[in-house]
């Protein structure tokens, strides 16, 4: 256990977490709905130049909450949290692209911009946890990515429809050749394979060792794993432990991460590159429930003092960068990262922290 | 009534017990730590202090609730001899007063009254601020945190208590060794210091500047929000200032009683022994809390984005300062804590020379004749003739003697002072030739207190003829006669008898004892009858019975 002080202000913090987080979820989460400007003049096709999207942070968001729910069981507020969890897998499944092959689109009205693994993985994850009628959604772009994959398990993140020479395709293929770029992208190869590992374990059993081979051997030197779509390290960090854990693979690969995770912990308990940030806090948390190793749980008891710390009087916490997307890649030279960030999306994750904290009195096997 | 007079009715039943002459239990103290005394009398044959030992008087119940401690006014230390080893001076050591030294003292003297109690908790932190933005230009900057609340003003520590209204110190002998002293500290209890002033709440946490938002046009050229500066940490409150201290209590009185050679130039005024009652000291004002601490950080700047510039964190709150400390003009602040007022002072030790015919007298030792008494013990003067003779008596205590005297007239008893010790006293006796007779008591003189008598300690005779048996004889008869008398010595050179007048021979004179001789008179027949006169001589003695034998 923790100390019984912080355990007292933890109950405060997530009570007022999980308040913050409902509500969210009864403005249907608007807070986190992402928006971006793709000029015609610039080459895009949208019938809007604006383009919005929520669907793939609602999809994360919901599958945040069912981890809540694996932590907690059925105690607490689970009910409400478990009705939302539903009611978002609903969402997300009514949301998949019904003109194209592929699953799921981050801009589904962005011709340009292809279904991706992610959106995929982000989807099925969700099915796979709460609501499994709608996994059968996502069993042909499963079939399409893995049909396309490299031997070593890796794949394009953009699942390109048939060529069936419609201007569909066309849009694609110009959105990758000269906007969002091509090649293997770590984060999301290891967000499919896990999700793949929720979903049916038994028949993609061989694609998942194979996948879990390929993300231990491309650890970077300093333990972390490089996100493509991610700010920070510890995001794809985390998802590459997590599939590592659950496949039983790359132990040593894992050791190393979480040496690199506690090396990096500042001194006031939070992660953070040039200053504190509650989501790098939250993920670097979250991942190192998975390590056995001695001092964990005052790194963790520390982390999560400091995350209580910097939470907002309306339960929420300050919106840190979540997703960047390198402008540019496809040309080789990346000009700028733009960012999304959502005080909603990084609430989740540090409530979602929080609860594992209070839990640590019996850490996963 | 004199203080030594007060002294022993006050004490009669304790100094009875220790002193009286036949029943009393004398009883010596070595005091080398703390002796906690709860009566008002502290009664010893000898009482030494030794490297540091504390005779102190505590107060005791009441009649009418045991719960409750009382002092009483007049506390007394009486003993025979007073003997000071160690300690140091008052002012040599910071402890003097109260450890490692030797002291006469009271129990609260040696701790001071209860200082004012602490805060227990610092004042209110300063708000922390996060939540909105101030909402005017681009780059919003985050709110400083608030300032703590500075600490309120300590509690007040308690007055000292005022002292037992005096001590008697009653010593008929001193001793004190090299370098050695005792404190008397009969001084008010020292007033309580003032609590601490309460600390000064934390500053509060300042807002995180707002991040930055890129242009979100792709492929994006600009800035749409530049991020803001964080905040500024709140600053500590100030600390709180000290309570007041609380006043020192009155100082009592302290009487020396002693021989006069100890208080005119002796150990009781010579520096050995030093005399604290000038007034409890007051308590000193409590420490001011100290300054809350400042935020750590400030706001952190808002995120910058790849096309906006950097913003600036804010900076870390200041600390709060402690309650200022004096010295300081008094009008900085009239509500810092004041010091306490010292205790009025007693009035000077005063010393009074001990004084004969009161219980002072049952303080000397007593002189102890050993059983044997005065050897010899019987002595002769002539018949009108004074005499002479030395005597020794053995025992204990005799160099406080100081004379003797006879109670028979004309026995002038004197010590021989180069011979005489500590236990044994060679007297020398004049005797004139018209001194009394008989059983004679002989008084000694002492240094204090009352003389001390060996009674029957001699008997006194004279050289004396009393009778001659038979008192007459016929002529041409040798008659054995029989004298009577006293102080007739059979050892003398010189034995006589002698008859007056003609044809009559003293024959085979024998000093039998000191009560008879014997010898024949040989009477001839020429003889004139009639009353003759009989001379005895022994020594240097000689006494004549008139008409003491007839010739019929």
């Amino acid at each position: 256990m923790l100390n019984a002080a912080l355990d007292r202000t933890l109950d405060s913090a997530i009570d007022r977490g999980i308040d913050f987080l409902l509500a969210q979820a009864e403005a249907d989460f608007a807070e986190a709905r992402h928006e971006m400007t793709f000029p015609h003049a610039a080459g895009f096709s949208g019938a809007c130049e604006r383009q919005s999207t929520d669907v793939f942070a609602r999809a994360v968001l919901s599958g945040v909450i069912c981890d809540i729910l694996d932590v907690e069981g059925g105690d607490g507020r689970s009910r409400e949290l478990r009705r939302v969890a539903r009611r978002e897998a609903a969402y997300v499944a009514g949301r998949k692209l019904a003109h194209c092959e592929g699953g799921w689109s981050y801009f589904p009205d962005l011709p340009e911009l292809p279904p991706d693994a992610d959106s995929l993985a982000a989807a099925l994850s969700l099915f796979a946890r709460i609501a499994p009628a709608h996994v059968e959604l996502c069993r042909r772009s499963v079939d399409m990515v893995l049909e396309g994959a490299r031997p070593d398990g890796s794949f394009e993140t953009w699942i390109m429809p048939p060529d069936d020479g419609s201007s569909l395709r066309t849009h694609m293929e110009r959105g990758v050749r000269y906007y969002w770029g091509s090649g293997t992208d770590i984060d999301v190869v290891a967000h499919f394979y896990h999700a793949l590992l929720l979903a049916d374990p038994i028949r993609y059993a061989a694609a998942i060792q194979r996948g879990a081979a390929t993300i231990a051997s491309a650890q970077g030197p300093d333990g972390a794993w490089q996100s493509t779509w991610y700010v920070g390290p510890a995001y794809g960090t985390s998802l590459c432990l997590q599939l590592l854990r659950d496949a039983d693979l790359g132990a040593e690969a894992a050791a190393k991460a979480h040496a690199a995770l506690r090396e990096t912990q500042r001194d006031d308990g939070t992660w953070g590159l040039e200053r504190p940030l509650p989501l790098e806090t939250a993920v670097s948390m979250w991942a190192l429930r998975w390590s056995r190793d001695a001092g964990v749980r005052a790194a963790v008891a520390r982390a999560a003092d400091a995350l209580v710390q910097m939470q907002e009087s309306d339960g929420s916490w300050e919106l840190s960068p979540w997703i960047c997307m390198p402008i540019g890649r496809a040309t080789g030279q990346v000009r700028r990262l733009a960012t999304y960030q959502s005080v909603t999306i990084t609430s989740a994750f540090c409530l979602r922290s929080l609860v594992a904290a209070r839990e640590w009195a019996e850490p996963p096997a | 009534m004199s203080d030594l007079t007060t002294a022993c009715t006050t004490c009669n039943t304790v100094v009875d017990q220790i002193f009286n002459p036949t029943t009393g239990t004398r009883q010596d103290q070595v005091i080398s730590g703390d002796v906690f005394f709860p009566d008002q009398c502290f009664v010893r044959d000898e009482i030494r202090f030794l490297n540091g030992g504390r005779l102190i008087f505590t107060p005791r119940p009441t009649r009418d609730n045991r719960d409750k401690l009382e002092y009483l006014d007049t506390y007394y230390v009486i003993c025979r001899r007073l003997t000071i080893i160690g300690g140091f001076k008052a002012g040599d050591n910071p402890d003097t007063k109260f450890l490692r030294n030797n002291v006469i003292t009271w129990k609260d003297r040696i701790q001071s009254a209860k200082a004012g109690n602490n805060f227990g908790s610092a004042a209110a932190n300063g708000p922390s601020f996060n939540g909105a933005w101030n909402d005017q230009g681009q780059g919003n900057d985050g709110k400083d945190g608030g300032t703590g609340t500075p600490g309120a003003k300590g509690n007040p520590g308690a007055n000292g208590r005022d002292a037992p209204k005096q001590v008697v110190v009653i010593a008929l002998e001193v001793e004190v060794q090299p370098l050695s002293h005792l404190v008397i500290d009969w001084d008010g209890q020292d007033g309580g210091d003032g609590g601490r002033g309460q600390n000064g709440g934390k500053g509060g946490a300042a807002m995180n500047g707002r991040i930055g938002q890129s242009d979100t046009t792709w492929p994006g050229t600009g800035c749409d929000r530049q991020p803001g500066n964080g905040g500024n940490g709140g600053n500590g409150g100030d600390g709180g200032p000290g309570g007041d201290g609380g006043n020192g209590g009155r100082a009592g009185d302290i009487i020396v009683i002693s021989a006069k050679e100890h208080i005119t130039t002796g150990a009781f005024v010579n520096g050995s022994v030093d005399y604290v009652n000038d007034g409890g000291a007051p308590g000193k004002w409590g420490g001011s809390g100290t300054g809350g601490a400042g935020a750590p950080v400030g706001g952190f700047a808002g995120l910058p984005t790849s096309e906006c510039s950097n913003a600036s964190n804010g900076q870390a709150g200041v600390p709060g300062s402690p309650f200022p400390t004096p010295p300081l003009p008094v009008d900085i602040d009239p509500n810092r804590g004041a010091m306490g007022l010292p205790g009025n002072p007693g009035n000077s030790p005063s010393f009074q020379e001990i004084q004969a015919g009161t219980c002072a007298d049952l303080l000397p030792l007593p002189m102890v004749f050993d059983a044997t008494g005065l050897v010899p013990n019987h002595f002769c003067r002539g018949f009108s003739l004074p005499a002479t003779g030395d005597a020794s008596v053995t025992g204990q205590n005799f160099a406080q003697a100081t004379g003797v005297t006879a109670s028979l007239a004309g026995v002038t008893p004197s010590i021989k002072p180069l011979t005489s010790t500590d236990t044994q006293l060679d007297l020398h006796f004049q005797f004139a030739g018209n001194s009394g007779i008989g059983a004679c008591n002989l008084v000694f003189t002492r240094d204090f207190g009352a003389n001390q008598t060996l009674n029957n300690a001699l008997t006194v005779g004279k050289f004396e003829l009393l009778s001659v048996t038979p008192n007459n004889g016929n002529k041409g008869n040798a008659v054995s006669v029989t004298i009577s008398g006293n102080c007739f010595d059979p050892t003398a050179l010189i034995q006589q008898v002698l008859i007056s007048g003609l044809s009559v021979n003293v024959l085979n004179v024998v000093v039998v004892d000191e009560h008879t001789v014997q010898c024949v008179f040989d009477i001839a027949n020429l003889a004139a009858s009639g009353a003759r006169d009989v001379t005895v001589k022994t020594g240097l003695f000689v006494h004549t019975k008139i008409g003491g034998f007839t010739i019929n």
